[in-house]
């Protein structure tokens, strides 16, 4: 049972601390939660679809297909962050910007659906062959339970967290929460990618599993939180720090473009 | 919008799923931890045993299977066959001696005394070496980690899906207690939404809570003070008119005593004598409507007929009309509705003169008062201009006058008349709107009131 | 068991084109020269459960699933993750890595598809 906890408490902690901070945001930028049903729907489909075409998926890309589609959802995620950090940014600093609804559509539903499509996948599969096929149903249902109950738990003060921030502070700590979930996509992509041959896999740089295991509840929730690999590669630093910038980067344009004119030098919280 | 309930709904059920799964789950890491013991121990206890009977040592070179000899048919214990036990027995030269039917025949594990686990036969064992070095035995004994698994977890796992199940239960009586803790708060805020508009009184709730008491408090001071200050505005309005009753007759005499001592009549004395009279009609309006304000007015209530009333209403004011050379006419019969003489001539009078003086010359007006069931109907008509549909509402308001002060007619007036009329409907219960007459072409007015049962049919005319 | 043949035609370009540019600019091995290693799983059970490759070199596992389940072979240790369908088979490249010890696990049975690869 508590390797279900674990399995569905992972990929349900990563899937709410990224749900939760977009719902944080949407609040911020004045729109209602109807955009969770799309998204909520877009991801069921999306998980289903991914763990029934698995095997088709697999076989593509000379056997590397799961690796390539994982890491194209995981940059295609990252990629939205930033660009959600923009229009974040843009809507900080000139008050009487609203994003566009399609645009906030696409941002919104497009990042929680690709999330839940990979992260509900993996559920799928375990609940799947361990629970239906392996007949250990009330083992893979109480820690799924457990698992989903403590995610969501979690993701609840998180989001309320989020709200009792004031609306420009709370769409900047949005903005940080995004730029560091992106980054963390980024080096489990560069992971993916390495593991398929597609980029260069050099030894470990550094090993910290004896601070923090990454199998252990700590490493779990870090790693869901930002990204926290115990012995990451060269290739995955360089994408994580590569993200972090592309982020700041478009923080920044916004904050260039849309600062007002007379008080240039206004701290980014205001 | 943020929801008090919704908050502490979801935190107070996240709080209670943390602290009950984290719990839980470490209950069951702890059985399930003691489970894996108490297999170890059965372990070592069964390789113990073995090490001890030390059987006759093996020459024939095949090894003695150990069910044949303390065990009954494998079909009497369909259920723990696969929770049996695995044993190997083997010499000091690393020679099988005796094993299990269901222990393999190479070693299960290499000759190193201590637990490990190991893949074999099919499946992953928990093997147990054990070294008797006085009867050169070494004994292995191994155990299914799945069936293992699976004993432990069936008994462990029935501890745990109560507290999964429980969560939804707690959900809902959450949801509904959170709900009844906020309920004065509702209501307080239903006794504020659902009185009158000129309801000032102070709210007053059964057991307000402490928290609450201040707001309850304020609320009041705030309708208390509120309610002064509407008091005092309206009586300076009333009072000011009031007060320039005096000065007003007294410039109406002076002025007509000027007239009468001027040997030749001056046209701006005779214009200072209409502004005047104008002016004195003005506060009589005021005057009128503060009277006939639906808060304000002591409401004696009395069977009044209607068309009686409008009979000697029109008879007294008929002079304006004959002035113009309109041509007025009252039809219906005797209707007899409750409410009070001197409004309901006050609300005549109004309409009538409302009448006259917005139609032009040889203009028509008919009244028209009717009984209809339960509804008695009172219709003013005019071959005037009417009035355009989008200033219906607003003609309502105090001191309202289409097109401003010049009016198409050209004729001054107070801008209070409709008010004054709304007022008296209101204070009567009835209701009135304005249309389009379709036979004069010009302005409807319609009042619908509740009618006094007695019915007399009565057909009048006055011209 | 190979799966060469009739794989490397369904290959995509844009794949083959990718790999081809990164290998030529980053990594001057021959392609053919990485070492190959199998394991099957059967039974929820690693075959064999413990073997050894060598250090400091780019390897190539071929992972068999001779179950009908799927399973996840998953390392922290080697920062690998991948879903093997049923009947099926996948490949994991590994390394280049420092002698050692890296377990290894199928995630959707953890008691008793464990196994570690020794790094000699």
């Amino acid at each position: 049972m508590t390797d279900a906890v674990v399995i569905v408490l992972r990929e349900v902690l990563e899937a709410m601390l990224l749900i939760c901070m977009l719902m944080a945001s949407s609040t911020a930028m004045g729109y209602r939660f109807r955009w969770m049903g799309l998204a909520l729907l877009f991801g069921v489909f999306g998980a289903t679809a991914y763990a029934l075409r698995l095997e088709q998926i697999s076989m593509a890309f000379e056997g590397f297909g799961q690796e390539i589609v994982n890491s194209t959802l995981l940059i295609a995620i990252a990629v939205m962050l930033a660009a959600h950090n923009y229009l974040a940014v843009k809507q900080l600093y000139n008050p009487r910007y609203k994003v566009p609804y399609g645009l906030f559509l696409l941002v919104f539903v497009g990042t929680v659906s690709m999330a839940m499509t990979r992260e509900g996948a993996e559920i799928y599969l375990y609940g799947y062959s361990y629970g239906v096929l392996a007949g250990n149903m009330s083992a893979v249902f109480s820690g799924g339970a457990i698992g989903v109950g403590i995610g969501l738990s979690i993701g609840t003060f998180f989001y309320y967290a989020l709200k009792s921030l004031a609306r420009n502070k709370r769409l900047v700590t949005c903005c940080v929460v995004s730029l560091i979930l992106a980054a963390g996509m980024m080096g489990q992509a560069a992971l993916y990618l390495s593991q398929a041959d597609l980029m260069p896999s050099q030894g470990a740089l550094w090993d910290t599993s004896n601070v923090f295991a990454e199998s252990s509840l700590m490493g779990e929730l870090l790693h869901a939180a930002i990204g926290y690999e115990a012995s990451p590669s060269l290739t995955q630093v360089l994408l994580y720090l590569g993200s972090v910038l592309t982020s700041l980067a478009a923080m920044f344009a916004a904050w260039f473009l849309y600062r007002k004119p007379e008080s240039g030098e206004v701290g980014e919280a205001r | 919008m943020a929801s008090i309930r919704l908050f502490l709904t979801f935190t107070l059920i996240a709080i209670i799923v943390l602290v009950s799964f984290l719990s839980s789950l470490r209950g069951y890491r702890e059985s399930m931890s003691e489970a894996e013991t108490l297999f170890d121990m059965q372990l070592q206890e069964h390789a113990k045993l073995l090490s001890l009977i030390s059987p006759s040592t093996n020459t024939s070179g095949a090894a003695k299977l150990l069910e044949e000899l303390v065990l009954p048919q494998q079909s009497d214990l369909e259920l723990s066959a696969e929770s049996l036990i695995a044993y190997q027995v083997f010499d000091d030269q690393g020679r099988l001696v005796m094993r299990s039917v269901v222990a393999p025949s190479a070693a299960m594990s290499p000759l190193e005394v201590g637990y490990s686990d190991r893949n074999f036969s099919g499946y992953r064992w928990r093997v147990l070496v054990v070294h008797n070095p006085d009867a050169q035995r070494w004994v292995m004994a191994a155990q299914r980690v799945d069936v293992r698994y699976e004993l432990a977890e069936s008994v462990i796992l029935e501890a745990v899906i109560p507290t999964v199940l429980s969560i939804p239960l707690a959900a809902l009586l959450i949801w509904f207690i959170v709900g009844y803790g906020l309920r004065p708060i509702e209501q307080l805020a239903q006794a504020v939404r659902s009185r009158e508009v000129s309801d000032l009184s102070a709210v007053r709730l059964d057991n307000v809570p402490r928290e609450l008491t201040p707001l309850t408090l304020s609320t009041n001071d705030l309708l208390r003070r509120l309610q002064s200050s509407f008091n005092r505005e309206k009586r300076f309005a009333a009072d000011a008119a009031h007060e320039l009753r005096t000065p007003i007759s007294i410039l109406k005499v002076q002025v007509h005593n000027l007239l009468e001592e001027m040997a030749a009549p001056s046209a701006s004395l005779q214009e200072l004598q209409l502004s005047i009279d104008a002016m004195g009609h003005l506060v009589e309006q005021i005057l009128v409507l503060n009277r006939m304000s639906p808060d304000q007015y002591m409401v004696q209530f009395q069977p009044v007929d209607l068309y009686k009333l409008a009979q000697e209403v029109i008879s007294s004011e008929y002079e304006p009309i004959l002035e113009r050379e309109q041509h007025f006419d009252l039809e219906g019969g005797s209707a007899t509705i409750r409410g009070d003489g001197t409004a309901l001539r006050s609300l005549i009078s109004n309409l009538v003169a409302n009448a006259s003086k917005y139609s032009p010359v040889h203009a028509r007006i008919r009244m028209r008062i009717a009984q209809r069931g339960t509804r008695v109907s009172l219709l003013v008509e005019d071959s005037g201009p009417g009035i355009p549909l989008d200033y219906r509402e607003r003609v309502f308001d105090r001191f309202y006058r289409l097109d401003g002060d010049r009016h198409a007619s050209g004729v001054g007036g107070s801008g209070l008349g409709l008010a004054i009329v709304k007022h008296i409907v209101e204070m009567h219960g009835a209701d009135i709107s304005l249309s389009s007459s379709k036979e004069l072409g010009g302005l409807c007015v319609s009042i619908q009131f509740d009618a006094v049962q007695n019915k007399q049919d009565h057909k009048g005319r006055l011209s | 068991m190979k799966m060469n043949g009739n794989l490397t035609t369904g290959r995509s370009f844009f794949a083959r084109a990718l790999q081809v540019l990164l290998l030529t600019l980053l990594c001057s091995a021959a392609w053919a020269q990485i070492p190959v290693f199998e394991i099957e799983i059967r039974e929820h059970l690693f075959f064999p459960a413990e073997f050894e490759i060598p250090a400091n070199q780019k390897v190539k596992l071929i992972i068999y699933n001779r179950d009908a389940t799927p399973e996840e072979f998953e390392s922290y240790e080697l920062n690998r993750e991948k879903v093997i369908v049923g009947n099926s088979q996948g490949v994991v490249f590994i390394g280049p890595l420092k002698p050692g010890e890296y377990p290894f696990f199928g995630e959707f049975n953890l008691k008793t598809a464990l196994g570690k690869i020794i790094v000699k």
